[in-house]
């Protein structure tokens, strides 16, 4: 498991990637394809997904629509046309935050050899 | 496996439960969490069971606050409301509390204080909170009442702030909040009892509170048994609300705290808003009169025109003072201690301390003396009013300077009265 702290800023752009890779879907499936594909390391809670999914409808980044599935209403997200640039704006970002904390963390590297 | 119709909406009960109704969120709840029970029962739970499980990793208040969360991200008033209530909740007790000490202990200040506490309290806090409160409940059906207790909570703090203050109408404005709030205390308990599970320490505190508001109508309509009602009030909030509220927080910090705020509170306000603050209304201004004009004044002393003349103003100074010291006894015994008065005039109305009235019934006498002084005299006096830097041509200011001056007034009495005897409507009155 990965701490929650170290997860809380990059979860917007996972969420943002896996719509986009898989097109529409809904919360539950969402936290299901975000555990299998980081081998359980992953796990969204409801107080994480929900809020930044509403906060991503309310942008324009995301649009919903409903479906009786079940006997019960499904709510499914997909991104929006205007959406694919936040998309792509948001992964490179974290890709970039990612390669900087590589370098940090490569030994030999960085601070000790400044000295 | 898939749910029955009846096991969904067992669930979409609990979202229910929980105060879930943002935008599609109630929807978005109930899916993940069939979605969720399905799974468990998968591995042979039953339902009741698989939703126990559930429900362990993911309670109704962490849902609740889940609303609140995704309020926070999509509604910006609902944020800065936040904000407000943030910074200000801390800010403006801390004001108030030390408006009140400053008060207290007669140090500059005090006023300001308590003015802008007070201020901030009704024109921005409370507002705040009531949206605050409206947003996270999300219920058309709510406006209404969060409007209603909005205002009666704004209403109250302004009648206190007038009635500290002094400032005329205060009565009016604290009877009015106070109707509004006994007005709303019932619909407020049927709303609470929707969302708690117990209901005993609510019905009680509902109680208790009504109680303590009836003691402060009794008290502003000077009707006999305020005191009494208070004490049961006290009773019930003090000897049974509270500690049935205490074992049912189990422990919890943040009820335990609560607890103990009100402890503190409920008292407090109950027996300032009761004996320290007094609510009189016009009519006692009026039958407080007739009382001083049963007194009997001296004869020579009012209408003595045979008396004054002889009396030297500068070297029977003592016994002048003798003289107002037995009549200040007198009114003393007719006046009720820390009672305020309203003064109407034609235009104008003024809150007066017993004590104003008195020196003010005093002063009269003395501008009766002075009428009757000789030239000498009133040059005294006019050298006094020199120093003293008094423009209207009114002997009464200067006299009440002498007994101000005896009785070691505080500067703003003075100046409060002072206002009061130049103000020529009033003197007319």
């Amino acid at each position: 498991m990965i701490s929650r702290e170290l997860q809380k800023g990059v979860l917007k752009p996972l969420i943002l990637k896996v719509l986009n890779e898989n097109g529409r879907m809904y919360g539950y499936e969402i936290t299901q394809k975000v555990q299998v594909l980081t081998q359980g390391k992953i796990k969204l809670s409801y107080g994480a997904l929900y809020p930044i999914l509403h906060k991503l409808e309310k942008d324009g980044t995301l649009q919903t629509e409903s479906a009786t599935v079940n006997n019960r209403t499904r709510v499914y997200y997909h991104i929006t046309p205007n959406g694919k640039s936040v998309v792509k704006e948001k992964i490179e970002e974290l890709e970039e935050f990612i390669n900087t904390i590589q370098i940090l963390l490569k030994p030999n590297l960085g601070l000790d050899t400044c000295i | 496996m898939h749910l029955t119709s009846e096991q969904i909406s067992h669930i979409e009960a609990l979202i229910d439960k929980a105060g879930i109704n943002y935008s599609h969120l109630k929807e978005d709840l109930v899916d993940h969490l069939c979605c969720d029970v399905e799974q468990q029962m998968t591995q042979g739970l039953s339902f009741q069971a698989a939703l126990e499980q559930v429900l362990i990793q993911c309670s109704l208040e962490h849902l609740f606050d889940l609303q609140k969360q995704t309020l926070l991200l999509t509604n910006k008033l609902y944020a800065i409301m936040k904000s407000i209530v943030k910074s200000f909740g801390v800010i403006v007790p801390i004001m108030i509390t030390a408006g009140a000490l400053f008060k207290n202990f007669h140090l500059p200040g005090a006023s300001v204080l308590l003015t802008l506490g007070f201020l901030l309290l009704c024109f921005l806090l409370i507002p705040a909170v009531a949206i605050i409160s409206y947003k996270e409940l999300n219920d058309k059906k709510n406006l209404v009442l969060h409007v209603w207790t909005a205002v009666a909570a704004i209403f109250l703090c302004t009648g206190l702030i007038f009635k500290i203050m002094h400032w005329p109408g205060a009565n009016y404005i604290m009877f009015a909040s106070i109707v509004f709030l006994l007005l709303l205390i019932p619909v407020l308990l049927i709303e609470f009892r929707k969302r708690l599970r117990s209901n005993a320490s609510l019905i009680l505190a509902f109680t208790g509170i009504i109680l303590l508001l009836t003691s402060i109508l009794f008290k502003m309509f000077h009707w006999p048994g305020a005191t009494i009602i208070l004490a049961f009030s006290f009773i019930i909030i003090g000897f049974l609300t509270i500690p049935i509220y205490l074992v049912q927080a189990n422990g919890a910090p943040q009820k335990v705290l609560l607890a103990v705020i009100l402890a503190i509170y409920i008292p407090v306000f109950g027996i300032v808003s009761v004996h320290k603050l007094n609510y009189t209304f016009e009519g006692d201004y009026k039958s407080m009169h007739e009382r001083l004009d049963q007194i009997k004044i001296p004869h020579d002393f009012t209408n003595g025109t045979k008396s004054f003349p002889k009396m030297d103003f500068t070297n029977n100074y003592n016994q002048i003072l003798a003289e107002f010291d037995a009549i200040e006894t007198k009114l003393k015994s007719k006046l009720k201690q820390g009672d305020h008065y309203y003064i109407h005039s034609q235009k104008d109305s003024m809150l007066i301390s017993e004590m104003d009235l008195l020196h003010e019934h005093i002063a009269s006498f003395y501008g009766e003396l002075v009428n009757h002084a000789n030239e000498e005299q009133i040059l005294i006096v006019n050298q006094i009013k020199e120093q003293l830097r008094i423009e209207k041509p009114s002997y009464k200011p200067l006299l009440y300077i002498h007994v101000l001056d005896r009785l070691h007034l505080k500067r703003q009495q003075f100046v409060h009265l002072n206002q009061l005897i130049m103000n020529p409507k009033y003197a007319q009155s």
